[in-house]
């Protein structure tokens, strides 16, 4: 059976699309109006935004009944412990790589190691006995990698 | 057919053949991997054919395709975890044949089943394509622009799910298009002073973020769910020609749905097999058999699927509209080569064209060699760690899309639309209507104020002109019938309910 979706989810969707529509039609009302043909720069941005916050809204009706009645999805059987943390960890440290490299604090080989590195150890329930192998893996992985763009591609990696 | 020939003789070169080895190859063993797709698998290859010949890199995409929605067997028949949203139906009588110990055979079938809806499917593509490029020739910008819409309607009206959230998606895609030069005037808008926007966002970080970083922070929430260890051998796998026969017709007609839904703008291979095994179900003459290890059920599955790939090929390379989301990967592909995905790409660059078609039909051949002779080895790849397989490839999302302009907006951006695909993953809004409404995005524009120019603003040509007229029409049916059909549901049940009062 297919999991029921939260009608909350479905009125902040909305109302994000909204924020997203409004944003597209003020940016789009600052541009000139039509001169050489009968649309302009800002018909299609406008039009876009206006078929977005009518969809919007259309969800967010259909969702209202909805909001006393859903039970939510806590009978959902899953095989194994979901882990959100886990995902929200690697993403903050994919996020503090990425950083790292823009704002040239360490190259992109040393940051990469560590990277992979430490993702690699959160995913194995830190496990240390498989650090070694992990720490092999990255290097091998971000050694490779490096030497495919910079001398068989030619881009420089940070 | 000369330019058939010619393309033949063109790929049949060593390094053509390699790389489309290294496609399908890569593609099964991608597609074999529960939660790995050939969407992912495509994208994530995309920055490396930059630095590859136009016709090796579509020859090796088009490898991965076919590879990509072949491998989902695998998974689907040994462990009942769809490898591919494709093999989702094969599940149901692949799995428990492989529980009566008949593993081999329904992979044989499951391959054999592939590799003739490819065929057949690849006989449609030559047989159609050339003619209607032909008839596209005589498309204006109406037609275009209705036929984008016609595209990206019927793609939300035949999603899986919410119709609202899918046209949600398609409008955000073509929302997502609009920074960056107005097309038409050449000026700039909804840049918000950002230098960085001024070019507009790029292809790649939008769909390696929309479709791989997303799916990698999905994957990393079960990462602990390991796959039972499954036994396997060889024995059984080569399908007899009795067999052939016995299931002729179930591979024939499967052939035909499979290739007709791919026809169909923006709908996949899932919906081909969906549909294909409902038909198979309806027409037997043992219907209580299907969904307990019944081998038409397989064949009718994996013979669509496979067979939707052929066709969804047919509109995209005669007009340039995607038949389903790896499409629309693969018209990208071809716009970053410098190539206009068209009727046009027949006269203009008649080796790619004729190249998707040959490599199409090679890359199905070598599908069933691989997999027949290494389904086994392929199996265990089911098996590899996930934490190296996930790092590996998060690593290589951020190397992609940092090389190909050198900068790290990039990355910024396909790391923002790895959030926003996991949001839309988690609020059940479709991401196959997103990426085709941003492939599409400013063709339709183009096309839409080029025809508006040409009648001084006025809309009656999408009344007068034949085939304009036409792919309005669908549209709006496409829009309002679901509603329609709800609506009469709705009436007859509750007549039903007044009738059983009385």
């Amino acid at each position: 059976m297919q999991k029921q979706v939260d009608p909350k989810s479905d009125i902040i969707l909305a109302i994000g699309m909204i924020i997203v529509s409004a944003v597209v039609y003020i940016g789009a009302m600052e541009l000139p109006p039509p001169r050489y043909e009968p649309l302009g720069s800002g018909a299609i941005p406008k039009g876009l935004a206006v078929i977005m916050v009518v969809l919007s809204v259309f969800l967010i009706i259909r969702a209202i009944p909805h909001l006393k009645t859903f039970e939510g999805n806590q009978n959902e059987v899953t095989d194994v412990t979901p882990r959100p943390a886990l995902s929200a960890l690697i993403f903050g440290l994919t996020l503090l790589f990425i950083a790292v490299l823009d704002l040239e604090i360490l190259s992109f080989m040393p940051a990469g190691i560590i990277y992979m590195t430490s993702i690699g150890y959160f995913m194995t329930h830190r496990n240390l006995k498989r650090l070694p192998y992990f720490f092999a893996f990255s290097v091998l992985m971000v050694v490779s990698n490096y030497y495919l763009f910079t001398k068989v591609f030619y881009i420089d990696l940070p | 057919m000369e330019h058939l020939i010619t393309s033949f003789t063109l790929l049949l070169q060593p390094l053509p053949l390699i790389l489309l080895f290294v496609g399908v190859a890569s593609g099964i063993i991608i597609g074999s991997i529960p939660g790995l797709t050939a969407t992912m698998l495509i994208t994530l290859t995309l920055p490396l054919t930059f630095f590859m010949d136009s016709v090796n890199a579509i020859t090796m995409l088009i490898g991965m395709y076919v590879g990509g929605i072949s491998g989902g067997l695998i998974a689907a028949t040994l462990l009942r975890m769809p490898g591919t949203p494709a093999s989702i139906m094969t599940t149901f009588d692949g799995y428990p044949l492989s529980q009566q110990g008949k593993a081999a055979r329904a992979l044989g079938l499951g391959i054999t089943a592939s590799f003739i809806g490819g065929l057949i499917s690849w006989a449609f593509l030559a047989v159609l394509s050339p003619p209607l490029a032909r008839l596209a020739l005589t498309f204006g910008p109406w037609e275009y622009f209705t036929l984008v819409l016609m595209a990206l309607v019927m793609l939300a009206s035949l999603s899986q799910g919410s119709m609202i959230k899918a046209l949600m998606a398609a409008a955000l895609g073509m929302m997502v298009h609009l920074p960056g030069v107005d097309p038409s005037l050449g000026q700039m808008r909804l840049t918000f002073n950002v230098e960085n926007l001024e070019g507009g966002l790029s292809l790649l970080p939008v769909l390696i973020g929309a479709f791989a970083v997303s799916q990698i922070f999905k994957d990393i929430i079960i990462i602990d769910r390991e796959p039972p260890r499954v036994s396997l051998d060889r024995k059984g796998m080569v399908i007899s020609f009795a067999d052939l026969k016995k299931y002729g017709i179930n591979f024939f007609r499967s052939s035909c749905i499979g290739t007709w839904v791919g026809l169909l703008p923006g709908i996949g291979a899932n919906i081909a097999a969906m549909l294909s095994y409902t038909t198979a179900k309806n027409v037997s003459k043992e219907p209580e058999k299907f969904g307990t290890g019944h081998e038409p059920g397989i064949i009718a599955a994996e013979t669509a699927n496979n067979a939707s790939v052929g066709g969804a090929l047919i509109p995209l390379i005669t007009m340039g509209i995607p038949g389903s989301v790896v499409d629309a990967i693969l018209i990208g592909a071809l716009i970053m080569h410098n190539l206009e995905p068209g009727p046009l790409l027949f006269t203009t660059n008649p080796e790619i064209a004729y190249g998707v078609i040959t490599a199409y039909l090679i890359g199905n051949i070598m599908m069933f060699g691989i997999m027949m002779f290494s389904v086994v080895h392929i199996a265990r790849m089911l098996y590899i760690p996930r934490a190296y397989l996930l790092a590996t490839i998060l690593l290589f999302c951020i190397i992609g899309v940092f090389a190909v302009a050198n900068r790290f907006f990039d990355v910024w951006i396909m790391l923002l639309f790895g959030v926003l695909g996991f949001i839309m993953e988690r609020t059940k809004m479709p991401l196959g209507p997103f990426v085709i409404g941003f492939v599409l995005s400013p063709i339709a524009e183009m096309q839409l104020r080029s025809g508006l120019m040409a009648s001084d603003g006025s809309l009656t040509p999408l009344l007068t002109r034949p085939f304009a007229a036409t792919f309005f029409t669908v549209s709006i049916l496409s829009l309002f019938w679901p509603a329609f059909i709800q609506w009469k549901n709705q009436k007859m049940q509750s007549i039903n309910t007044q009738t059983n009062r009385k």
